[in-house]
This record gives structure tokens, C-alpha cells and sequence, in this order.
């Protein structure tokens, strides 16, 4: 047998398994919203911890982690940096977030926040944004898991096939199963991924180098720029502090609020499981270390491959590796792709209903509304899909917009809870200050200054117009703030 | 006013403790704190002292919030 064949066939039998684990997890939660969006609140520590590591480690931790290190060195050390306290307010806020979601019913993100400052303009806002923010993510794993296939398969299947071919399978557990179908296959991919990453991470720098030691040592004699931070930007010159460090701040202040991860509090069984998950979650963080190992021990074998999101596959694919380990690389890249794009597509449709739809309509049911969120799970993926293979439009300028956009989410958040003479209007001011001078900055790049991530002015306007005008707008009902801040 | 009687519920001393841990170390992976520490030598188990440093934060951080729960967890404060 062709070996691009067995390898074809050992990820065909990977996206069987995950539509099977898919298929049997939706089965015993209730047809409600609260069922399909929050699982009915009873996920534990195992599911909880593989959820949050396999949403959160994406096609760009599998193959644009590798990418970063074998192009731009210790630029790629932020990845891990922001990651060691990204999830640190989940410990102290999520907790009162899982209370108020269980006393009140919320599943998503904006409902908290449209409750805590009676507005529904906060809502729609926030909705408008995540949906903004998700687009480009979403078709990026969509490319990552087309770019697996065509490479693998030495481009018998084409990008939109491959694409097609894993996303049809996520289409299918997450409208049968929703949140349960999401948070089972992630775990079944997070264990593929941890296990692919470690093994390849630790066996590639001995086989092409001999071992970790002998290759960082080769790479201080050839280019000792690439070991230590900020490393190099994209034309390969040095990166700036302003740069690396504005980029760390960035990632902290939006990793806790990205609404796909932020709903997963809801699902948690107790406060307990929460806890654990946050207290848990560097031990799989801590497999980018392997991940960028891949990345270093290609430089000098493997000079001038471009784009450098490809080198992890072209190193699996040129280094004589048995069909069966190549078709088990294919099937942890997907499961990188699939594992974010699902709980993506699942929370934009959410997002989507919940804060758009029922906002215009507060009569549609509730049963309505998951048969609706299912619905709207198949177009945003049939959407995505035509951006990320189909159409030539370019959502560069929108996917570096929203990092710095999902973070002026986070100031909102610490209000919500620390701050009771926050006022509705005050907290969509900061909002719309944050957001367009985010976008500002982004569109006008010249009025950047020592490369500063521009959502870290944003989050400055943010608070700024937040508490400027809290102070000129009329307090909120104490009875009503104190429910959330003494939660 | 009636809304600065409305406070957040104070943290524990172990809470707060872990709390300015990992504030600390966010501090320490950006720029200046970074830059001192941003070297290749020594290398430690054959990994440059610039990555050695970044694992010995995301350590630090997970053995501190671990502690935290423990004692939380003794403690009867989990929930």
C-alpha cells in the first residue's frame, strides 16, 4: 500500500473516532439552552482541564508555535509568558461568575454583563465584537487543517478538501451534541495532542541534533539573536521590548475574556472543578516547550521554508518517519485545529442568538433558540468556510484587531465586580473608547509608537472614559450591584 | 452614598499572597525585569537561561496557585 494512503487512512479513522465520541456525548443533557450552550452546568475537572487546553491550543500553537520559533526564535517565548497568568483571574472571578450563571441562567458572556449594567446596548456591543474577533480565528484553523491534509497527502487532496473534510465532521457533533460534543472530543484530541507534541518535541532535536543541549548549542554559534527575548520580528530584524511586552500584556488581558473560553465557566460542575481547572491548567501549557523545540531544531536542517507555518509538516513529511507516525502527526494537527474551531463555532452561534437575536425578540423560546443556535452552527461554518478557502479577501487587519478587541473586555469585567459605582453608561463608553481606538491604531499604524500593541491604548481609553463618565451619570440601584459584588 | 457600603468580599492573607505572585511574575516577563534575565548562558539541562527562565515563572505560578488551593482546601474555602 501507498504510504500517503495508510497515512490517509490513520487520520480518516482519527475523524471517525472524534465523530463517534462527538455523536454518543450529547446524549444525556437536557434539549434545553442551558443543555446545548452550558452542558447543563455539570462538566468535571478531567473534561474541564482538556477543554480549556485543547480550545485554547489551536492550529497556531501546533503549527504557528513551531512557525514562530524556526522564524523568529524567542519571539515565540510570549506564547509561553502569557500563558503562565493568563488564567490566574479565572481563580478569583470565576467562581462568582458560576454562581450569578447558575442563580440567574446565563450561558454566555454579555448576558452577565448586559444584567450587571442594565443595558442591552452592552450586550449587542459585545456580541458584535466576538463575532468580529472569531471570524478570522475560525477560518485560520479551517486553513490549518486544509494545509495538514493537502501537505500530508503530497497535495492529493487540496486545501478545501482537507478543510471540508475535518470541518463537516465538527459540524456534525457540535449540532447533534453542542458544548457536550465539544468538551468530549477535546479531550480525546488534547490527550492526541499533548502525546504527538512531547513525543515529536523531544525526538526531533536528537535525531537532527543529537540531542536539546547540542542544538541550542549549534544554534548560539550560527544565530544567537533567535535564543533570547524579544527575538526577531517578521522581516527578520530585531523585535522590540515595546513590542514583546506590549504583546505579553495584550494576551493576559484578553486570554481570560475570549467569550469561547469565558462560557466554559458555566459548564463547570462546582466551583471546585473551576478551581482545579485554573490551578491545573499550566501543566498543559508547559507542552509549547516541546512544541518550540520543533521549531529550533529545523532552523539549521531545514533552512528557508516559507511559509514557516508549514515547517512542522514539511520536517514530518521529509525526515523518512514511518506512515503510521505521519498519519498520527496529521491526526494531532487536526485535532489542534478542531479542538478551537469547535468550541468557536459553538460559541459564535451562541453568542449569536443569545445576545443578538433574543435582545431584538425577547419572546422566542428557549426551545427555539437551541434549535436556532443549532442552525446558526451550520452557516457560521458554511461562512467561515468561503473565507478561508473559497473567497481572496483578506481578514489580516480584522485578525489583528481582535486580540486587542476581546481585551477591552477584560476592564469591563474587573467593574462588573470591583467597582459598584460603574454605571451602564460609563462601562459602554469605555467599551466603544477601547474599541475604536483599537481599531484606530490598527487601521493607521503610522501613529504607533515604539510598536506598542494598540489594544494596550485602547484599554488606557478604556478605563478612562469608564470612569470618567460612571462619575458623571447617575449611580445604579444598590440592591441590584451588590448582587454582583458581593457574589 | 449608600453604594460605598457595597464591597467585595475581602481576600484571605494566602489569596492575596498568590495573587501578588503572579502579578510578579506577569512583571517579570515583560520589559525591563525580562531584559535582565534575557541571557543564553547558563544553560540549564541544555536550554538557554532565556526559556529556562520563562518555565521557572510558569513553575512558580502553578506551585504557588497549587499551594493555594490546598490551603483553601483545608481550610474550608474552596466554594
Amino acid at each position: 500500500m501507498d504510504n500517503w494512503l495508510i497515512v490517509f487512512l490513520v487520520t480518516i479513522g482519527y475523524l471517525l473516532l472524534s465523530l463517534m465520541i462527538g455523536l454518543f456525548s450529547g446524549r444525556r443533557t437536557s434539549a434545553s439552552t442551558e443543555g446545548y450552550v452550558a452542558g447543563d452546568r455539570t462538566l468535571g475537572t478531567l473534561v474541564m482541564y482538556f477543554i480549556m487546553g485543547a480550545s485554547i491550543f489551536s492550529a497556531f500553537a501546533f503549527l504557528g508555535g513551531p512557525g514562530w520559533a524556526y522564524s523568529r526564535g524567542a519571539a515565540a517565548f510570549y506564547i509561553i509568558a502569557y500563558g503562565t497568568v493568563g488564567l490566574i483571574p479565572w481563580y478569583f472571578i470565576g467562581p462568582r461568575v458560576a454562581r450569578l450563571g447558575r442563580k440567574f441562567g446565563y450561558v454566555t458572556q454579555a448576558e452577565l454583563f448586559a444584567h450587571r449594567f442594565e443595558s442591552k446596548w452592552i450586550s449587542i456591543l459585545m456580541a458584535l465584537i466576538s463575532l468580529a474577533a472569531f471570524l478570522p480565528y475560525l477560518t485560520l484553523q479551517m486553513q490549518g487543517a486544509g494545509i495538514v491534509f493537502s501537505v500530508v497527502t503530497e497535495g492529493r487532496i487540496p486545501i478545501a478538501g482537507g478543510a471540508a473534510i475535518a470541518y463537516v465532521v465538527v459540524l456534525i457533533y457540535v449540532f447533534r451534541s453542542g458544548v457536550m460534543g465539544v468538551a468530549w472530543t477535546n479531550t480525546f484530541q488534547g490527550f492526541l495532542m499533548l502525546a504527538i507534541a512531547w513525543g515529536l518535541g523531544l525526538y526531533l532535536p536528537y535525531k537532527l541534533h543529537g540531542g536539546i543541549g547540542p542544538m541550542f548549542e549549534e544554534l548560539e554559534r550560527i544565530a544567537p539573536t533567535m535564543l533570547t527575548a524579544p527575538g526577531l520580528d517578521a522581516t527578520k530584524n530585531p523585535w522590540s521590548w515595546g513590542a514583546f511586552s506590549s504583546a505579553i500584556a495584550i494576551s493576559v488581558l484578553g486570554f481570560s475574556v475570549w467569550p469561547h473560553y469565558f462560557m466554559k465557566i458555566y459548564t463547570a460542575q462546582s466551583v471546585r472543578t473551576l478551581k482545579k481547572t485554573v490551578v491545573l491548567y499550566p501543566t498543559f501549557q508547559i507542552f509549547l516547550v516541546p512544541i518550540m523545540f520543533i521549531g529550533f531544531a529545523a532552523i539549521i536542517s531545514f533552512p528557508g521554508v516559507d511559509p514557516a507555518d508549514r515547517i512542522l509538516p514539511t520536517i514530518v513529511m521529509s525526515m523518512d518517519l514511518p506512515p503510521l507516525m505521519v498519519g498520527l502527526f496529521c491526526a494531532g494537527a487536526l485535532a489542534a485545529s478542531m479542538s478551537s474551531g469547535d468550541a468557536m463555532l459553538h460559541a459564535a452561534s451562541s453568542v449569536l442568538v443569545k445576545d443578538l437575536i433574543r435582545v431584538a425578540n425577547p419572546k422566542i423560546s428557549d426551545r427555539s433558540q437551541a434549535w436556532l443556535i443549532r442552525v446558526l452552527v451550520v452557516v457560521i461554518g458554511m461562512i467561515a468556510y468561503y473565507f478561508a478557502v473559497l473567497s481572496n479577501m483578506s481578514l489580516v487587519l480584522l485578525l489583528l484587531m481582535s486580540y486587542g478587541a476581546i481585551a477591552q473586555i477584560f476592564p469591563t469585567l474587573i467593574a462588573v465586580f470591583y467597582w459598584p459605582r460603574c454605571t451602564g453608561a460609563g462601562a459602554t463608553a469605555g467599551l466603544i473608547a477601547g474599541f475604536g481606538l483599537t481599531a484606530l491604531f490598527n487601521i493607521y499604524p503610522s501613529l504607533q509608537w515604539q510598536q506598542i500593541h494598540p489594544g494596550i491604548w485602547g484599554v488606557m481609553a478604556n478605563v478612562f472614559a469608564m470612569i470618567v463618565v460612571s462619575m458623571l451619570t447617575n449611580p445604579m440601584k444598590e440592591e441590584h450591584v451588590r448582587q454582583f459584588i458581593e457574589a | 452614598m449608600a453604594l460605598n457600603r457595597t464591597v467585595s468580599r475581602p481576600l484571605s492573607k494566602p489569596a492575596r499572597f498568590a495573587l501578588t505572585v503572579a502579578f510578579s511574575s506577569f512583571i517579570a516577563t515583560i520589559w525591563p525585569v525580562h531584559s535582565w534575565f534575557s541571557h543564553i548562558r547558563p544553560m540549564i539541562f541544555g536550554v538557554p537561561f532565556s526559556l529556562t527562565y520563562l518555565i521557572f515563572l510558569l513553575l512558580l505560578v502553578f506551585f504557588t496557585m497549587l499551594g493555594l488551593y490546598f490551603w483553601e482546601d483545608k481550610n474550608g474555602e474552596i466554594d
